[in-house]
């Protein structure tokens, strides 16, 4: 959906003008790349390589670390040394437990499903996928269909049910 | 007509056998001598035997079409435009615009000087006297001065019964007979249908095809109890391509009645106030309108499963929405005009990948005059590539000046509906945003009508009735001089 700066109402991709305002919309996904906070936060591996905002296309996969930001509190949670990664929500008495546990940001509540996303880190690129998820996907916010990968860049925003997150690849 | 195997049928050069059957099987019905006894008819049916025998072999009608001069070089030309070269695989609904554009061409074989036969219904209901009938009079004795004298009109004044003023005969004749025109009287209440019926008669008195035939009703009322018969008569004047147009007088009228009306039959309603106005009218719909190169025009329109059609709007040769039905009445073209249409799609949300989603079809069918085989077909597809990521080079000016007019013109719909549903409130608001677009366009007398009007709605919860179709048609002529005609 995209979102009129005049107004602020919702208009279906796609659309030039506002419905309701009549105002020029302007193009979407011109999210502003957050800086990072050196917070220590959950790290899957002790040493971490330095933070390079850089293009992503030339990441050689073993290197490739992802940083997750949540978008409304600013925390962050790097992921590094796999090359896949599932992103939900801990819940008891579960066979698959997802790599990435929201539960402490309020995922439940959130909407957020217990196998939610998949982020793969493949020589061509990043991908998500929605793993069929309840309450579904947004990348910039555009539903993506469920079980498709979606090539990502760095400074894209992913919405998990109602969970902002920013994603920021470094080399 | 020439006596050529196609045009008995009524086919493209390109049918197929199962048109070609279906065509015959029309055609034998239609002139049967059991249910046309006319000497005509008998001719006809022979031809329309002989034609099948023709097409139907496919070897006889291959050496047929080699015996036709179809040296033609094509006489249309045709373009389409879309507002982004693919559509994004998401999981939600998206939008997106497709544009037909028809033009002549001016290096083919072109079009024919069609001489306009006319009849001009006149409302002479109580309500018409004073101003508004004056204000026709004089319209029609400046329009009979610039009609050429080979045309063919005739007056009808109608309230609840219909009187032949003037009957059919040509211009040169009729200009002596101003008189009768001069003295219509205004009295009775006003039906419709009597007119129409009486007005389909008159022009059906001239049976022959080279006549560009229009009939132009002008009224300023509503009709009671008889809107299905005339829309069925309007249906009837579309299928023999008479064009059914309406000048609304006043703010009494049912605009939406005559919108309904002449759409079906490829006409077009306008609002006028006041001799300019109706003056002008003429002047853009007959006037001009000589030298007609495509005839009798129908759109056809297929959804798929992916998307459908949320709006269709005609942007030239007039700015009026169009209902798919799914056949639609286009009228005809002349040398002066281009026909262009915009569909905004609703594509379904996506549920699993897919490189190319098909969207919609159709064909555009209509007579060309001149050629040897008159129909011609133009088949549309509207299939896009679907691709990850939102395409981010914006459409160019002639798509983006049309969509912003056809917004503005749809919010002063959605206000209207608003109005309707007893929220003054929200219509009110919807205007002023209206009007704040419209005066970022320099479009200041249309502004200051709507805020107006949001002042009355916002005191009384209605519209002043004048005022709503002000607004409706002055937001419709946006369109028709947004400049796209130009650009394109």
């Amino acid at each position: 959906m995209i979102q009129c700066s005049n107004c602020q109402e919702y208009n279906l991709p796609g659309a030039l003008f506002c419905s309701e305002c009549g105002s020029r919309l302007l193009p979407s996904g011109s999210s502003k790349t957050q800086t990072l906070q050196k917070t220590p936060s959950d790290l899957l591996i002790p040493e971490m390589p330095k933070a390079q905002l850089e293009d992503e296309k030339t990441i050689p996969v073993k290197d490739a670390v992802i940083t997750l930001m949540i978008v409304e509190n600013g925390q962050v949670l790097h992921l590094a040394g796999r090359s896949e990664y599932t992103i939900g929500r801990i819940s008891e008495g579960q066979p698959i437990l997802p790599d990435i546990d929201l539960t402490p940001y309020g995922a439940f509540a959130q909407g957020v499903s217990r196998l939610h996303l998949s982020i793969k880190i493949q020589k061509s690129g990043v991908f998500v996928t929605d793993l069929g998820s309840s309450n579904g996907t947004r990348v910039n916010a555009q539903k993506i269909v469920p079980n498709v990968d979606y090539p990502i860049i760095h400074g894209d925003t992913i919405v998990l049910g109602k969970i902002k997150l920013q994603i920021l690849i470094h080399r | 007509m020439n006596r050529n195997y196609y045009n008995t049928l009524s086919l493209p050069l390109d049918a197929t056998p199962d048109e070609i059957r279906e065509a015959y099987y029309e055609k034998i019905k239609q002139y049967h001598p059991d249910a046309d006894p006319s000497p005509e008819a008998k001719q006809l049916f022979f031809l329309i035997q002989e034609a099948y025998e023709e097409l139907n072999d496919p070897q006889k009608r291959m050496e047929y079409d080699n015996s036709l001069d179809i040296g033609e070089s094509t006489s249309i030309l045709s373009r389409e435009i879309y507002s982004a070269p693919s559509i994004q695989l998401i999981d939600e609904e998206q939008l997106l615009y497709y544009m037909i554009e028809i033009t002549q061409n001016k290096l083919g074989i072109n079009s024919r000087e069609m001489p306009v036969c006319l009849v001009l219904l006149v409302d002479r209901s109580t309500s018409m006297s004073g101003e508004r009938l004056v204000i026709v009079k004089n319209g029609l004795l400046r329009l009979m001065k610039q009609l050429k004298e080979d045309d063919m009109v005739g007056v009808i004044a109608f309230s609840d019964k219909a009187e032949i003023i003037i009957p059919m005969m040509t211009v040169g004749k009729a200009r002596f007979q101003e008189q009768k025109i001069l003295s219509i009287q205004a009295f009775g209440a006003t039906e419709m249908y009597k007119g129409l019926n009486c007005a389909e008669s008159l022009i059906n008195t001239r049976d022959k095809k080279q006549y560009s035939k229009k009939i132009i009703l002008l009224t300023d009322g509503h009709t009671y109890g008889d809107e299905e018969l005339c829309q069925d008569l309007a249906e009837s004047l579309g299928q023999k391509s008479i064009g059914l147009y309406a000048v609304g007088f006043g703010n009494e009228w049912n605009d939406g009645f005559l919108d309904k009306i002449t759409e079906i039959s490829g006409g077009v309603a306008e609002f006028a106030e006041t001799s300019e106005q109706l003056i002008n009218f003429f002047q853009e719909k007959i006037i001009k309108n000589s030298g007609v190169y495509a005839d009798m025009i129908q759109m056809e329109v297929m959804s798929t499963d992916h998307a459908k059609v949320n709006y269709c709007f005609r942007i030239a040769p007039d700015a009026a929405p169009i209902q798919i039905n799914p056949v639609v009445r286009l009228g005809s073209l002349n040398d002066n005009s281009r026909l262009i249409i915009l569909f905004e799609l609703i594509v379904s949300p996506m549920r699993k990948e897919m490189k190319n989603c098909k969207l919609l079809n159709g064909k555009i069918i209509f007579d060309v005059p001149g050629l040897e085989v008159q129909k011609k077909r133009l088949f549309f597809n509207v299939e896009v590539p679907v691709s990850f990521q939102q395409h981010k080079q914006p459409p160019g000016n002639s798509m983006i000046n049309a969509i912003s007019k056809l917004t503005l013109y749809r919010m002063q719909e959605k206000a209207r509906q608003e109005v309707r549903a007893n929220l003054p409130k929200k219509a009110s608001q919807r205007l002023n945003q209206l009007a704040s677009q419209l005066l970022d366009q320099g479009e200041k007398e249309l502004a200051i009508n709507i805020i107006q009007e949001s002042q009355n709605i916002q005191r009384s919860g209605y519209f002043t009735k004048d005022g709503e179709k002000r607004i409706k048609y002055g937001t419709r002529k946006l369109l028709l001089n947004s400049g796209v005609e130009r650009e394109i």
